[in-house]
């Protein structure tokens, strides 16, 4: 049996008897990995370093006759320790990585990988809006699973205009213009910016995002279970 | 009444663990989350009281951890934290999501009002 060495962020651990632990491992290259790792739970553990959350490891491991592989080696890369300096960010770090595990097949793809490496990144910056990592970490979830809404044109393909209010159809997934309604030209700019992959520090430049991040999130936070199962 | 108290100042930790006792509690203190890991090994408790702010890690990831074992997924939680943050409403959530059944803030709370919440679990039970 060949040894597979590759990079990996632990999305899930669970116990299994005394000592062991049973991984749920995202891969940039084998999707996900359902490893068992061995004597993880004794504190001497060679491996008990490189399957902590917030990090990224390098990790080998062996496929049994079984769907479990074995962990042979597990090694720290990455830590982003500053994440758990704060509650906040350590609650939402939790929260994205159940996200990603609950909405991803076992055969998901490096942008996954690369999503959650750029989510750890972000909130390991105490600089970077909370809210923003959110509602950004969210709408790449929509945009990767191929549903992003129109923010081009309305519901009857009319140009958006520069003045005016609007409301969001989720039925139409496009914006409808209508007077006294809670979203502005400036609302779907930055979710056109926020859609089209920009990274959290720079969303966080633009001005008056603290303004334009919460109505945004109530947006994405409602579309995301409607097309993704969560 | 079996409580592991995860509390890391010596005095406070000192204080809880003498109240809870007085009232009846068989108290095991420990300092850091490892340690509590380690006792949880050792013996269940019925309840686990436990600051939020652990120096090296913080009590969240603690919870978390806990919940990752099977067999410690039914134990009670109280927060008993020197972080204010829990005030907040969304953290609150959260953490009643990860089976926290009281935030007490320290600041705002009496030995007494600790003691009430240990003995509530009995209740609860």
């Amino acid at each position: 049996m060949n040894q597979i060495v590759t990079r990996g962020i632990v999305l899930r651990r669970t116990s299994y008897q005394e000592a062991d632990r049973i991984l749920t491992i995202l891969t940039p290259d084998h999707g996900k990995v359902h490893a068992l790792a061995k004597g993880v739970r004794k504190s001497k553990s060679k491996l008990a370093g490189g399957v902590e959350l917030f990090s990224v490891s390098e990790i080998g491991f062996i496929h049994g006759r079984g769907e479990l592989a074995t962990l042979t080696t597990a090694r720290l890369t990455i830590n982003y320790s500053n994440i758990v300096q704060d509650i906040n960010r350590t609650m939402l770090g939790y929260e994205l990585i159940k996200l990603l595990n609950k909405v991803t097949e076992d055969a998901a793809g490096e942008e996954y990988f690369n999503l959650l490496t750029d989510a750890f990144d972000a909130l390991d910056q105490a600089k970077i809006n909370i809210d923003l990592i959110n509602l950004w970490f969210r709408t790449q979830l929509l945009r990767i699973a191929g549903h992003t809404p129109n923010l081009r044109t309305d519901a009857a393909g009319n140009k958006l205009a520069q003045e005016g209010s609007y409301l969001f159809s989720y039925d139409d997934m496009a914006f409808l213009q209508k007077p006294q309604s809670p979203y502005s030209a400036g609302h779907i700019k930055f979710l056109r910016l926020v859609f089209s992959g920009n990274a959290p520090r720079t969303l966080q430049q633009v001005t008056g995002v603290e303004s334009l991040i919460l109505p945004c999130l109530n947006i994405v936070q409602t579309i995301l279970p409607a097309h993704i199962r969560t | 009444m079996n409580v592991l108290l995860v509390e890391p100042d010596k005095l406070l930790g000192e204080v809880a663990k003498n109240a809870l006792e007085a009232a009846g509690c068989v108290v095991a203190w420990k300092r850091t989350a490892q340690t509590a890991l380690d006792a949880l090994d050792h013996k269940l408790p019925d309840v686990i009281v436990v600051e939020l702010q652990l120096g090296l890690h913080n009590g969240v990831e603690l919870l978390y951890e806990i919940r990752s074992y099977t067999e410690w997924q039914h134990i009670p939680f109280i927060v008993h934290t020197m972080n204010a943050r829990v005030l907040d409403d969304r953290l609150s959530s959260a953490l009643e999501q990860l089976g926290v059944v009281a935030v007490l803030y320290k600041p705002r709370t009496t030995v007494a009002q600790l003691i009430r919440a240990v003995k509530q679990i009995k209740v609860l039970k």
